[in-house]
């Protein structure tokens, strides 16, 4: 891809041991540092709203319940959702392995503004803090949502405390994707043109737009909830002149196009990895750069469709429903060019790639299944059943957090500067992909069946499926936990990593593995397109 | 002290006088064809934002794009907004609270 040369580089400290103390930690201005800080913080998020997940599963296994109190059972759902959603989902790939490989990607020493990208993580950990508090002391019991009035009026649960925690961490989003666009901007190395960036730099801008434009919308509506809950002034409570469905427009005005911010850099991810794993340029750049784009925008206008049954106007609920046909095209002309891609390809099927098939298959899997529900006489049968849940978690756990994990395999070399073990690699991948199918397809047929989400208790009837799902979803904490022992593991035993491991293209694998505090010696010249592998015959004969 | 601080600090303090002004009349009852008044006082936040803060007259042409695009997301928000709450034939009635 570039002209660099990097050897004066390598005789640099690595970022990891440039300075050792705790300070140099905390107060660390370099990209890198700031990335392990915060994928720390998303892995310890992550299993707290896991062991959540883990109880309501538990719960789920017999009619009854086996939680005694439904009241407790909601407050854990609500933990699972409130930490997955705002303090994992949301953050994750853009804090952690975006913060470490943007300025890598671009040929640049450091994001924009460094200062601003450590105060990014000290506001993501209070806005923790207050939420983990509020969630300890007895918690929330409204679900992700907050929907008033039950927020509002109806529970004496930690709302407020839970609204601020998000409403903080929010800031860290906006500040994070500022940080972004006006890296990708001002900071692209010399001769890296718009279409010579990596597809993940793409993604990631684009779900900064989302983030700096639609975060702002999100902060509003909770101070707004928190602010009719404490002072008792009307705006969403129709006891005191409100109106509930306001809260819902606001609310899914931000958390919609959330879904793509929390899925667009699984995609840059899966761009990053199909291309190397199969030594093939990226089918159709272009297409795939703008529909990064075109996803961003149209998701701005799609919300209602999650408020067909909440008494929005049958008009309005009409035209998101076909509105949100639309974003469904960008993301199928994606999946087909990673399909086309991977056509004739040199498939090597390390974790990296494993991860990345198993992404394109669930990823399909929940997008197809979101046509149904965005079908408004579909909608009003499944909605608010497990038939939701399932679509939510195929794109979200299959799709994103699959693409997570494929990225930190394959980025994980380039951080740490050690192999993980490939065989426990590609075993991690595959129980993942199986405990996940296992836990949510099952889903699929309880809420086709009718069976409701968020509901302590159910009928008889549904027990085979859900003992079905509760017991995939042992499979899947299993695979969940594998990566963390072995990747731990890694980080003492494992191999000495090679600048390039993969054989990959972008600038920064042109750099030692770990790279030094200053990211390059010189500044690298981009003079070809990205993803610009030897030819075929070369290939093949290598292979 | 920067030298624009005085020149901040005055935008600032108006727009805190306009959010009083805004809070204040969205307490009046006007007529149907004199409630778009109510957007005043928030347009003129919104103009003291762009001009003072941002400095949308001398920001290059890429910070431009984003300012116009931040008014085109809010026409969005209350465009197809408006969508729902204008041809809404059902609201919610006021309902007891439990003690």
């Amino acid at each position: 891809m570039s002209t660099t040369v990097v050897e004066a580089a390598e005789l640099e400290k690595s970022y990891l041991v440039d300075k050792s103390t705790v300070a140099s930690w905390l107060l660390t201005t370099d990209h890198k540092r700031i990335a392990i800080l915060y994928l720390g913080s998303i892995t310890f998020f992550f299993f707290i709203g896991g062991i959540a997940a883990a109880a309501v599963r538990l719960n789920l296994l017999v009619p009854e319940g086996l939680i005694p109190s439904a009241e407790t059972y909601n407050r854990l759902f609500t933990t699972h959702g409130v930490i997955m959603v705002w303090f994992f989902l949301v953050p994750a790939v853009p804090v952690s392995l975006g913060n470490f490989v943007v300025p890598l990607m671009l040929g640049a020493r450091d994001l924009a503004f460094p200062k601003l990208n450590l105060i990014s993580w000290y506001l993501f950990i209070i806005g923790g803090i207050i939420e983990l508090y509020a969630l300890f002391i007895g918690g929330v019991d409204t679900g992700w949502t907050f929907y008033p009035p039950m927020s509002t009026s109806f529970n004496q649960s930690h709302v407020v405390l839970a609204v601020i925690g998000v409403f903080v961490s929010g800031f860290s989003s906006i500040a994070t994707g500022l940080n972004f666009i006006v890296t990708i901007h001002r900071l692209r190395a010399p001769g890296m043109t718009w279409y010579k960036m990596p597809i993940f730099l793409w993604s990631l801008y684009s779900t900064s737009v989302i983030l700096v434009l639609a975060t702002p919308v999100l902060a509003i509506t909770l101070l707004l909830l928190g602010f009719e809950r404490i002072f008792r002034i009307g705006v969403f409570d129709p006891a005191i002149g409100g109106d509930p469905i306001l809260f819902q427009h606001m609310f899914w005005f931000y958390s919609h196009p959330a879904v793509y911010i929390m899925i667009l850099p699984g995609f840059g991810v899966i761009s990053e990895i199909i291309p190397v794993f199969c030594r093939r340029r990226l089918f159709g750049y272009k297409f795939v750069a703008w529909c990064s784009v075109s996803i961003a925008v149209i998701s701005f206008f799609v919300w209602g469709h999650h408020m067909f049954v909440s008494g929005q106007s049958l008009y309005a609920s009409v035209v998101f429903s076909l509105l949100s046909y639309a974003v469904a095209v960008p993301s199928a002309i994606k999946v087909f060019n990673w399909i086309g891609t991977m056509h004739k390809g040199f498939i090597r099927f390390d974790a990296p790639m494993l991860y990345a098939l198993g992404f394109v298959g669930l990823f399909t899997i929940g997008g197809l299944t979101g046509l149904f529900v965005a079908a408004l006489a579909a909608d009003v049968h499944l909605t608010q059943t497990y038939f939701v849940v399932a679509h939510f978690h195929y794109v979200m756990v299959g799709g994103m957090v699959t693409a997570f994990f494929g990225g930190l395999h394959y980025w994980w070399p380039k951080i740490t500067g050690r192999m993980y073990p490939e065989m426990w690699g590609r075993a991690a991948a595959l129980i993942i992909f199986i405990g996940f199918n296992v836990t949510f397809a099952p889903q699929f047929l309880l809420g086709y069946l009718g069976m409701p989400r968020r509901y302590h208790s159910y009928p008889p009837d549904f027990q085979v499926l859900n003992v079905l799902s509760s017991a995939g979803a042992t499979i899947l904490a299993a695979g969940y936990l594998l990566p963390l022992g072995y990747l731990t593991w890694s980080l003492f035993r494992g191999e000495r990593a090679p600048a390039n491991p993969w054989g990959a293209t972008g600038l920064e694998w042109q750099t030692p593995s770990p790279p030094p505090a200053k990211n390059f010696a010189t500044t690298p010249v981009v003079t070809e397109p990205p993803y610009t592998f030897p030819p075929p015959e070369l290939v093949q004969n290598r292979v | 002290m920067p030298p624009r601080f005085p020149r901040l600090l005055i935008a600032w303090v108006l727009l805190l006088v306009l959010l009083g002004v805004e809070f204040g009349v969205a307490m009046l009852s006007f007529a149907p064809w004199l409630r778009v008044l109510i957007l005043l006082p928030a347009m003129a936040m919104a103009a003291i934002v762009g001009i003072v803060f941002m400095e949308i007259g001398r920001a290059p042409v890429v910070a431009r794009g984003f300012a116009t695009a931040g008014l085109f997301w809010l026409l969005v928000l209350l465009g197809l907004g408006s969508m729902d709450p204008l041809t809404r034939t059902y609201y919610h009635t006021t309902v007891e609270h439990p003690e």
